[in-house]
């Protein structure tokens, strides 16, 4: 599960951003405004290279548009938004408990998360990954592969990529117009809440909640 | 138990020698020494002591019980405001106003009456905001999650029926029943268990809109059924109709639960976010409402032009709904993009309008993102929310006459917050730990815990902050920046409250019933007895 949240962490656990060698701020901002969907085949490789064995794959659906860069990670969602003064909030989606939890720019900045727009809108920063092929023309990975431990690697391969929203694809935000909703400010008053037991696990898998990210 | 501190005069025997006589002491000095000045001195000075004390006790002396009926009642709450938070914002306000902070009071603490108050619910030994309220609100203990109905009621009951049979009374109730405006003010949704607990009768607090309430409960109908119970939204909108003639003002956050999710099939926007909509899934705007059955003096204001545009002499019926969910934390109230008026300005508009009546008022004010941020684990803002409050009530105090205002100030309950270690006078509150050192004229350091590292004053004893890789080196970390989390005990996602008693401070007529140790649901019999119900 580790690996399901590396796009996230990435983009948010402070880690500094880096351009991808031949992209620049002003292209990357530009490209960033055109909505794309893009399909992405995840898996988690055991083994020191990216030779090893798969032992769990996924598919991911990464949308992006000028003020959303939402993620579809099969049982979760992140929606990510920016409002006119730039500020960056945040819903996660738990389809398995049909809740959306709010975060809202004062709850991550209160939880230490500081958001790059950059980052987030090209699937993350490059630090730390063992490998990236960039794609000029989206802006974005055409494969990364991230090194989680000395056993474990997570390679994420771009398969398909599309201009628009594609109508017949599962994006981010569609399934849950119906679904319950938690402000996560509210999450020490609802420890009781399997919604938010679950979305603090995954707060403190992209390594918030535990001050880790911070020192 | 041993204090780890070292006594006065440890490794200083020359210095104390040297004040009587080198002989005496028999050692080896060929000339007494000079003793170094203090590295960390008070302001006071000796003489100070003694003053303030007559100060004090002279005013304690011109006390007299005010038996008097109370024309108006005003209770304040800080949600999670424990004693450690209150010593912790008075040291910061003092610091941010240039002064060493311990001496400051924030603005309550100057109130002449004051108790403790046992926070404990029917059944939590820590107890959440729902039984708290209820208890201060109703005069009756109740059980965890419920809103001022009385704790046999079940858990988890939809039936209005059965919620309405174990509805208890609240003190806004008993107010607007006697023919005085109310009001109520919050920081966080106005259908949040704090300022629900006066207007709302419900067996679960989360039932804030009508999608919050699950389509079968104790395996009958729950949701849009027939006899079901309100969500709280609706209670506040659909009150009696001594409190819908009653109920002035009431301003927080908390907007998607009064709007719908669709509006004719379309989805209705959230006017500051335009990618935001509604909560509510039986299509109905009772923001709308408020003004279709206030009458025509009624107004509806969610941004902060057109607070700032209220006519308070005009309008009748106001209706605040200032964020989708909770209001920005004050220390991120300036970024807001719509803006939004402080919980002081929100008092103070307040005030203006309940003072038109004659009859009087029952005003209640709650910070309630004290509590978010501490949930959060994150000191500063915790603080911050506290003073702003502390300026909350310091406006109700120069606005209000004591010989005819009850004003309360008290919390629902603590948080795990310590402040802790030997800091020394003026020691930033924020900060690391720098003890007074142990020889007079030896420079100020971090002190250390047993591995050699430093560490903050302030903590939580659970929560977030938690460093599972152990405990890092902190002396090149900004403790006191506004996102830095102190640390924790025990892991945990969200820090938790705490079960000791929390304050209670109070002026005006009956005042000088809160005295000594009280049960938390005291507060409300004061408050009834101010009023002469």
């Amino acid at each position: 599960m580790a690996g399901l949240a590396l796009a996230l962490a990435l983009a948010c656990g402070g880690v500094l951003a880096q351009t991808p060698v031949g992209v620049t701020e002003v292209e990357a901002g530009a490209a960033a405004d055109a909505p794309l969907a893009a399909r992405y085949r995840v898996a988690v490789i055991a083994g020191s290279n990216a030779s090893g064995s798969v032992v769990r794959q996924q598919e991911w659906v990464f949308w992006r548009q000028a003020d959303t860069v939402a993620i579809h990670k099969g049982g979760t969602e992140e929606i990510w938004q920016r409002d006119v003064q730039g500020r960056i909030s945040l819903q996660r989606v738990l389809h398995a408990q049909r809740t959306v939890v709010d975060y809202s720019a004062g709850e991550l900045a209160t939880l230490g998360i500081a958001p790059d727009w950059s980052e987030l809108s090209r699937f993350g920063s490059a630090a730390g990954t063992a490998g990236v092929d960039w794609d000029d023309s989206l802006n974005l990975p055409g494969r990364l592969t991230q090194v989680i431990d000395s056993r474990t690697l997570v390679r994420f391969d771009l398969l398909e990529s599309r201009v628009g929203a594609p109508a017949d694809w599962d994006l981010p935000g569609h399934r849950s117009a119906g679904y319950a909703r938690i402000d996560a400010a509210d999450f020490g008053d609802m420890a009781y809440d399997p919604a938010v037991r679950a979305a603090e696990s995954l707060d403190v898998q992209a390594g918030w909640r535990q001050a880790a990210h911070r020192h | 138990m041993f204090s780890r501190r070292s006594p006065p005069f440890a490794n200083r025997p020359i210095a104390a020698c040297s004040a009587t006589a080198v002989v005496c002491c028999g050692l080896w000095l060929d000339a007494p020494l000079q003793a170094a000045e203090p590295v960390v001195k008070g302001p006071e000075s000796v003489a100070d002591w003694n003053r303030a004390g007559q100060v004090f006790i002279e005013a304690g002396k011109r006390l007299s019980p005010n038996n008097a009926r109370a024309k108006n009642v005003i209770l304040f709450v800080g949600d999670g405001m424990g004693i450690s938070t209150v010593t912790a914002a008075r040291i910061l306000e003092g610091q941010l106003a240039g002064r060493p902070g311990e001496e400051n009071r924030l603005s309550f603490e100057n109130m002449p009456y004051a108790a403790l108050s046992k926070t404990y619910s029917w059944d939590q030994q820590t107890s959440d905001s729902a039984p708290t309220m209820t208890a201060m609100a109703t005069g009756h203990k109740a059980r965890e999650g419920m809103l001022s109905v009385d704790h046999l009621a079940p858990r988890g009951e939809c039936s209005a029926e059965v919620n309405r049979a174990h509805a208890l009374k609240t003190i806004l109730e008993y107010a607007a029943e006697s023919g005085k405006s109310t009001g109520i003010v919050t920081t966080a949704r106005l259908t949040h268990a704090t300022p629900a607990a006066l207007y709302a009768h419900i067996a679960y607090r989360d039932w804030e809109a009508d999608s919050n309430q699950p389509e079968l409960s104790h395996g009958a109908p729950c949701r849009g059924a027939e006899g079901s119970v309100k969500d709280i939204a609706r209670q506040l909108i659909e009150v009696s109709p001594a409190v819908r003639r009653s109920l002035k003002v009431a301003m927080g956050g908390g907007r998607m639960n009064f709007m719908p999710a669709s509006h004719d099939g379309v989805n209705a926007a959230d006017p500051e976010h335009p990618k935001g909509k509604g909560r509510r899934a039986d299509g109905r705007d009772l923001t709308a409402e408020w003004l279709t059955t206030r009458g025509a003096g009624a107004a509806y204001v969610w941004n902060r032009q057109q607070f700032d545009a209220l006519d308070t002499t005009r309008a009748t019926h106001v209706l605040g709904l200032f964020e989708p969910s909770h209001m920005q934390y004050e220390a991120d109230r300036a970024k807001d993009g719509a803006g939004e008026p402080s919980l002081s300005e929100m008092t103070a508009k307040s005030l203006q309008m309940l003072q038109k009546d004659r009859k009087g008022y029952f005003l209640h004010v709650e910070a309630g993102r004290i509590d978010h941020a501490h949930h959060a684990g994150n000191a500063k803002r915790a603080l911050l929310e506290t003073i702003e409050f502390a300026r909350a009530v310091r406006y109700a105090m120069d606005h209000t006459d004591p010989k005819d205002t009850l004003i309360i100030v008290t919390a629902d309950h603590s948080h795990t917050f310590t402040i802790a270690g030997y800091p020394s006078r003026g020691n930033d509150i924020l900060g690391l730990v720098r003890e007074v050192p142990a020889t007079d004229g030896a420079p100020l350091a971090p002190s250390k815990d047993a591995n050699g590292l430093p560490y903050t004053t302030l903590g939580y004893a659970n929560g977030p902050g938690h460093r599972a890789l152990g405990r890092p080196d902190l002396t090149r970390v900004d403790t006191a920046g506004l996102d830095f989390l102190q640390e924790a005990a025990v892991p945990l996602g969200s820090e938790t409250h705490a079960g000791e008693d929390v304050a209670i401070y109070a002026r005006g007529p009956k005042a000088h019933l809160v005295r000594g140790s009280m049960e938390q649901n005291w507060i409300f019999h004061v408050m009834r007895d101010a009023f002469g119900f």
